[in-house]
């Protein structure tokens, strides 16, 4: 097994148990910083619960889950957003009839200090800040390919492009973790090789580690260092790519008994 | 035809008053679903403030007496959510629905405490007189004017409020998607005591406009409330244009029967067009159809 980088996002015995079911159990998750991590098993295994507790969407009711050294379990999702996590969904949740970039803009807003007053007064400060986060909502559509739907409500956009541009939404909150839930669903081979890509430029350019949920094993196997395999809430295997491709207990998982 | 557009006109007046309170349910319903059923008596609260306000501090210039009164409904609203309504997000939705409709008794029952039950005059009232338009045989009052110039400056701070700022633009991120705009770091319980904030600061303004129109007492806010909510389903909840057009309509069609039929029917025939609408279009006029997934 090769070195892997410092900690970024550690989950210890993580679990979350509704009623009488136990959806995760025991879950180890180490995402190093600048690393890409796969996140993956059969439906329903509770990849998506998972992401859900590191946002604080869902409160763990065992285990811990620490960003930076630091335990973020418990914490608000607005709180845990500002710490450095951010995501995209399995199901695209856009601002639907707001323009892609205002989608962009609203997520970059946090980092812009003016007031209600300099804006509705439209003064100075107000005109240099929102240029700059204009500027800046412009390069990161850049990068997805969607400057020139800025203007086109979110809803029109075709999927493909929705995928996309939940990624530059998410990235917009500048975070250092980034989750990416099934990122590829839906797109045809050419989309999927092409976000491939863009995930590996996400990690150089902008310097964000990613943790993603994904069917598409082609895309897990080439982008992702390191995975970790679920079944059932469990964690049933980790490893490098090859050796999760060959690990018994995996195929078993994904295809049953034979 | 002169009566008709004399309806019309004092119609479009008491409907642009409608239309400011419509527009603090739907701004509601849009970010937290909830059909706030105190909305009415933020409104006479507004209308009892501006009234102290300019009874204890004579010489008070009236528009900071409504400023006064759009800040105290305000901070109401604020406090009845963080008490009442916040505490309850999680549960099922009838409970803040009923906990809507006890925040409306006991703010009726606290001005009947404070400021007794009978109604009272407003302290300052609208110029007398009016604009005559001979030739078309209509006349514009001072206090229709008055009434619909502010409702229109105050239509369109909120506009830019919504459009043009920081706030507004999470606001409606917030109400599209609350779960979403809280993973991009957006502070929705700030928006959301915001966007009561603002929707009751409007309702109080209407309050002093109306005190000033008629008088002032604790049930003031039942009717006007009852007719805004009309008009905000009627528009299409959750849609501010449509909280615009739908109290206007409500409005019009108010007087229209009152001029033609009698008042008697004005309530009746309201909610009959109200039930024809909906039967035809369920998310009102400038609803969206939401389609819940399963």
């Amino acid at each position: 097994m090769s070195e892997r980088s410092a900690s970024l996002l550690v989950t210890d015995s993580l679990g979350i148990q509704f009623g009488g079911l136990r959806a995760v159990d025991g879950v180890q998750l180490r995402v190093g910083s600048g690393e890409v991590v796969g996140l993956i098993g059969p439906n329903g295994a509770g990849k998506t619960t998972c992401f859900n507790m590191i946002t604080g969407v869902y409160k763990p009711t065992s285990g811990s889950i620490s960003l930076g050294g630091e335990r973020i379990d418990g914490m608000a999702t607005t709180e845990i957003n500002r710490r450095g996590i951010a995501r995209t969904f399995q199901n695209i949740r856009l601002f639907r009839s707001m323009t892609v970039l205002d989608n962009v803009r609203v997520a970059l807003h946090r980092q812009a200090d003016y007031g209600i007053f300099s804006s509705v007064l439209r003064l100075p400060s107000y005109r240099r800040a929102e240029a700059q986060l204009r500027k800046r909502a412009l390069e990161l559509l850049d990068v997805f390919g969607l400057v020139g739907r800025s203007n086109d409500f979110a809803s029109g956009l075709p999927y493909g492009e929705q995928r996309k541009l939940e990624i530059v939404r998410a990235l917009a909150t500048n975070p250092k973790l980034l989750l990416l839930d099934e990122p590829a669903a839906g797109m045809n081979p050419q989309e999927t090789a092409q976000l491939t890509e863009l995930i590996g430029r996400l990690r150089r350019e902008f310097g964000v580690s990613i943790l993603l949920i994904e069917h598409d094993m082609s895309l897990v196997m080439k982008i992702c260092e390191h995975i970790y395999v679920l079944d059932y809430g469990k964690e049933i295997a980790q490893g490098e790519p090859t050796a999760i491709q060959n690990n018994q207990q995996v195929i078993k998982a994904y295809l049953g008994e034979a | 035809m002169s009566e008709f557009l004399q309806f019309l006109i004092n119609g479009v007046a008491v409907g642009s008053m409608y239309a400011l309170i419509a527009l603090g349910y739907t701004m509601v319903y849009g970010i937290v679903s909830l059909i706030n059923f105190a909305h009415g008596e933020f409104m006479m609260m507004g209308a009892f403030i501006g009234a102290l306000v300019l009874h204890r501090l004579q010489g008070t210039p009236l528009v900071v007496a409504l400023l006064i009164a759009m800040l105290a409904s305000g901070l109401i609203a604020v406090v009845t959510e963080l008490v009442a309504y916040r505490p309850l997000r999680n549960q099922p939705k009838i409970f803040v629905l009923t906990a809507a409709i006890a925040v409306s008794v006991l703010l009726q029952n606290v001005a009947r405490l404070v400021f007794g039950s009978s109604a009272v005059a407003f302290p300052a009232s609208f110029p007398e007189g009016s604009i005559a338009f001979d030739s078309l045989g209509i006349w514009i009052e001072y206090s229709q004017l008055i009434v619909l110039c502010l409702s229109l400056v105050l239509m369109v701070g909120l506009w830019l409020v919504v459009n043009k700022t920081k706030i507004g633009m999470a606001m409606r991120a917030t109400s599209q998607d609350l779960e979403a705009a809280r993973l991009m770091g957006i502070d929705t319980n700030l928006i959301i005591s915001f966007t009561f904030f603002v929707g009751a600061s409007l309702a109080g303004a209407v309050g002093v406009l109306y005190g000033m129109q008629y008088s002032v007492d604790p049930l003031m806010g039942v009717q006007p409330g009852l007719a805004a909510f009309v008009a905000a389903v009627l528009g299409g909840i959750g849609s501010l244009p449509g909280a615009m057009i739908g109290g206007v309509l409500i409005g019009v069609i108010e007087n229209l029967v009152a001029g033609y039929l009698s008042s008697t029917y004005q309530s009746a025939i309201t909610f009959l067009i109200l039930i024809l609408v909906l039967s035809v279009k369920p998310s009102g006029l400038l609803g969206r159809m939401t389609v819940v997934k399963v």
